[in-house]
């Protein structure tokens, strides 16, 4: 059964159509690389996905429930989470306050139980804690756990997304360029990370990647966007030989040697 | 039909006359969103003083009215830059965020109009002309104001001049390069900075010009500043568009004078802060999430951090706190007189009001003006209760604090739109609330107020003045504070701070934003609204002048100066605001002046409050301690170690 079933998706900003008729599945614990020259549409198809763009027609469906009118932030605790192409972190809060918001949309104390704290909220409390700095361990930033985020690296604040992203178990993760700008170090962490989360097979990951290298090498399956438009999907091998693909990319490269 | 053509013309042209006013004011607000997305909260002060200057060039000169109307204006604009250079530039080059610069100019505004005091005094003074003659132009048979058509045509006029300058000269032409887009207009040699001072400039001289036109219709007094954020709600019907708010401006002066004369004249004041808030919820609330961090806590750590203690020592230290804390405040009815005691029982009541609003404007990141309208719908609840229905007072209490957080929750929305724009329609909340209280006369009473509120008691205790009340106003703190500090540390605090860090990764996250924003209205109202109860029982009497925007600025004064995002802060800012001009007695007076140096100086050198003084002077003991400060350069050291143990194990 699929994780994700996108059924012609149409997104328009104003006038500018940025997807047209994109369908894509996803399947459990897959792995799926989506690719695409700049502009093409890939963080447009995240941002829709998770609820901040609504689509103009088609549907999106997720483990079994339609959620295209479904609120951003329900998406959470249904099992979606997401990093985001230009980091956004919570500069001011620590490397652990950060994950332990990662954990928001699974755990369900208000205002009531924060204040009078009954064992129950306790409980949850300290789950959500523990739960924190494994994610943060499981990155490697457990040293980190005490230092806000706006002052880590580039590269610290990446992988602190991605344990803020990890934290929940979620069924889906839509990871948007998680390799941008990451040091060889932290480019072998990400590899490692998603190498681990592909053995434990629970979660399925969207990953949209300039880093052709690295897609083709972990992805399960890949779609190719362009101008809003599919124009290739399959395994990595088909894809890399597809004609479309090949004409798209270099298509953008030619222009670049043009100019 | 009971209609009266002479009636109705004289008020479309009075109305209009009124609106080029507004629209001149609101010139002001719309130039300076574009090119800044700054509110100028002393916009409406501006106007005071041309106003106040004109006055006195009519007097002292022989100079013309039209002569003034021109050298007053450019005088007020020459003071406006002046204002921009001195104050707000060294806070903007801070990259302070917005709510600094907001804060800043709402100090600028209460400072401008205590130095109108002192020269011009606080009685209103009459305008020595009219403008043109007094008398009425007989036009189709139809009688108008001399007086209001030459305020039509000199805002005209102006307004024509503000156009020329835009479209003909390179000065305009580069503003708006650089309002449409700064970043490239400064790559062209458009510096933003002169922008800033000549937007501040401009403004001004529209303010001033305002000012001068309008004396005559009124007196001339510190009171003419509300028409500043009044004309705000031109500049939002005119979608904040520089034509728009030409037309924003007359549209408004007609609503004013229309809804005034044929549907209720006591809330004719409130009409304009009604038009701004339903047009800022119709049109501003923003569509899309923005990311990006306010920077508010300016990097505080907690004491336990600073002092590298475990958590064993840190509670361990927070206990000795509490205890030094509780046996000090238990002492101070004995180490004070009556009065003292009494005025830190008046400190306290406002210190619970101010933790309310730190969490609103520290935790949450909006801006709330209008704070001591909950402040008033507290104390009104519980005087009714208690002096009509012969409640209890803890009942009524709570209830105070219910109905203070409905109304939060009913204006909730507002806490969705930008900072800036929060700021002046919870302004125009207040405003409107006070009209209420004046004029709501079967509940409230009127202007008469409620009187014969009886002090509190629980069962057969009654807390009279003096040390009873105090202790019964620190128990209701303690309470609201450990409430509020639980709160914050709790899941949804977390999430709520996340939503001020960043918006689009707190939704994300799970955060419903909207509604945790709301909830921290409702609770920081529920607040104010216990503090209103107490206030009420502690003076035996309210009426509305007690529940003004002096008040609401009071509280935020004390929120900024003690300190964004410390509910400790909150507390000391209350002793602060409230203790330090009581200490200047004799400058009883100023004291509201000294609020507005406080607002403006604490923006320029420490925007992170006494509060961060505290944790300053802590850091900087700890550093003489000789405690190796751990540097981010040497942590970032350390990560690398972290990362690489074998190859740097190999390497040394
Ligand atoms: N908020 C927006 N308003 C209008 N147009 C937008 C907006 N965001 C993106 N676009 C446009 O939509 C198209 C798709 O953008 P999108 O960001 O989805 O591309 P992308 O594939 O993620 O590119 P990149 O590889 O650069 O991240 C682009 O043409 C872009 O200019
Ligand atoms: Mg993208």
């Amino acid at each position: 059964m699929s994780v994700l079933k996108i059924d012609d998706l149409t997104v328009n900003y104003g006038a500018l159509t940025a997807l047209s008729n994109v369908s894509l599945e996803i399947g459990n614990g897959e792995i799926h690389g989506l690719i695409g020259p700049n502009g093409s549409g890939k963080t447009t198809l995240c941002n829709a996905i998770t609820g901040f763009l609504r689509q103009k027609s088609g549907e999106v469906v997720f483990n079994g429930q339609k959620i295209s009118s479904t609120r951003a932030y329900n998406m959470a605790s249904l099992g979606i989470s997401r990093t985001f192409q230009d980091l956004q972190v919570f500069s001011e809060m620590t490397g652990l306050e950060n994950v332990m918001v990662g954990y928001h949309g699974k755990s369900r104390s208000g205002v009531i139980g924060g204040i009078f704290r009954p064992p129950r909220v306790v409980r949850e409390d300290s789950e959500i804690r523990d739960r924190a700095y494994e994610a943060l361990e499981s990155v490697r930033l457990a040293h980190l756990a005490n230092r806000p985020a706006n002052r880590m690296s580039f590269g610290q604040q990446r992988m602190l997304e991605l344990a803020r992203a990890l934290v929940s178990d979620p069924l889906l993760i839509l990871l948007d360029e998680p390799a941008a700008g990451l040091s060889p170090v932290m480019y072998e962490r990400l590899t490692e990370i998603l190498g681990n989360l592909r053995s434990h097979g629970k979660t399925s990951i969207l990953l949209i990647e300039h880093v052709i290298r690295l897609v083709m090498s972990i992805s399960d399956r890949i779609t190719v966007l362009d101008h809003g438009e599919k124009i290739a999907e399959g395994t990595p091998e088909v894809v890399r030989k597809d004609p479309n693909v090949i004409e798209a990319y270099l298509g953008k490269a030619m222009k670049y040697v043009d100019a | 039909m009971g209609i009266d053509l002479h009636i109705v013309t004289q008020q479309v042209v009075g109305g209009l006359a009124v609106g080029c006013v507004y629209a001149l004011i609101a010139l002001g607000f719309t130039m300076m969103l574009r090119a800044t997305e700054l509110v100028n909260f002393a916009q409406g002060e501006l106007v005071m003083s041309g106003a106040f200057i004109g006055y006195t060039l009519l007097v002292v000169t022989p100079l013309p009215y039209l002569a003034v109307f021109i050298v007053a204006s450019i005088l007020t604009g020459i003071l406006g830059m002046l204002i921009e250079r001195v104050a707000l530039r060294p806070i903007r080059m801070r990259q302070s965020p917005l709510l600094n610069l907001i804060i800043a100019t709402i100090g600028i505004g209460i400072c401008l109009r205590l130095v109108s005091q002192l020269i011009w005094g606080a009685a209103p003074l009459r305008y020595p002309v009219s403008v043109g003659q007094v008398g009425h132009l007989v036009v189709a048979g139809l009688p108008m104001s001399i007086q209001h058509i030459w305020i039509i045509a000199l805002a005209i006029l102006s307004m024509l001049g503000l156009h020329y300058f835009f479209e003909r000269t390179l000065p305009g032409i580069a503003w708006r390069a650089s309002a449409y887009d700064s970043y490239t207009a400064e790559i062209l040699g458009v510096s933003f900075d002169r922008v800033v001072t000549m937007t501040f400039g401009i403004s001004s001289m529209l303010a001033g010009a305002a000012g001068v036109l309008i004396a005559p219709l009124f007196f001339v007094a510190q009171d003419l500043w509300l028409q500043g954020p009044r004309s705000f709600a031109g500049a939002a019907l005119g979608q904040f568009h520089i034509l728009g708010t030409m037309i924003g401006g007359p549209i408004l002066g007609l609503l004013e004078t229309f809804a005034a004369g044929y549907i209720s004249s006591a809330y004719k004041n409130g009409i304009a802060f009604g038009v701004t808030i339903i047009v800022l919820m119709l049109v501003a609330i923003p569509r899309m999430p923005r990311g990006g961090s306010l920077v508010f806590r300016y990097g505080r750590q907690s004491i336990a951090d600073l002092f590298e203690l475990n958590d064993k020592q840190a509670a361990r230290l927070r206990y000795a706190m509490s205890a030094a804390l509780g046996v000090l405040a238990f002492l101070l009815p004995l180490l004070l007189d009556t009065y003292e005691v009494y005025l830190v029982t008046l400190i306290l009541i406002y210190a619970t009001g101010a933790l309310g609003l730190q969490l609103v404007i520290g935790y949450a990141g909006a801006i709330i003006v209008g704070h001591a309208a909950f402040l008033g719908i507290g104390a009104y609840t519980s005087a009714i209760l208690t002096v009509y229905l012969g409640v209890p007072f803890l009942p009524a209490m709570i209830a105070a604090a219910i109905v203070a957080a409905a109304f939060a929750l009913l204006f909730g929305p507002i806490l969705r739109l930008p900072t800036h724009f929060c700021a002046i329609a919870t302004l125009g909340f207040g405003e409107i609330m006070h009209l209420v209280f004046i004029n709501w006369k079967a509940v409230t009473n009127g202007m008469s107020g409620i009187s014969g509120i009886r002090k509190p008691s629980i069962g057969s205790f009654v807390f009279g003045e003096g040390a009873p009340f105090y202790f019964l106003t620190i128990a209701v703190l303690v309470v609201v504070f450990v409430a509020l500090q639980r709160l914050i540390k709790s899941r949804y605090g977390r999430g709520l701070i996340a939503a001020r860090e960043n918006e689009l990764a707190a939704i994300s996250m799970g955060v419903n934003v909207a509604w945790y924003r709301t909830l921290s209205f409702c609770i920081a109202a529920g607040c104010a609204g216990i503090a209103g109860s107490l206030y009420a029982h502690f003076f035996s009497y309210i009426s509305p002048d007690s529940f003004t925007i002096l008040q609401s600025i009071a509280f935020l004064t004390m929120v900024v100066i003690g300190g964004l995002g410390s509910f400790a802060g909150a507390v000391i800012g209350a002793f602060f605001v409230l203790g330090v001009p009581e200490m200047l007695r004799t400058l009883a007076e100023y004291r509201i002046l000294i609020f507005g140096l406080l607002l403006v100086a604490f923006m320029m050198f420490l925007p992170g409050g006494l509060a961060d003084l505290v944790h300053r002077l802590l850091s900087a003991f700890r550093r003489k301690e000789g405690t190796p400060d751990v540097s981010a350069a040497s942590s970032e050291q350390n990560e690398i170690l972290a990362a690489n143990p074998v190859k740097n194990n190999v390497s040394s």
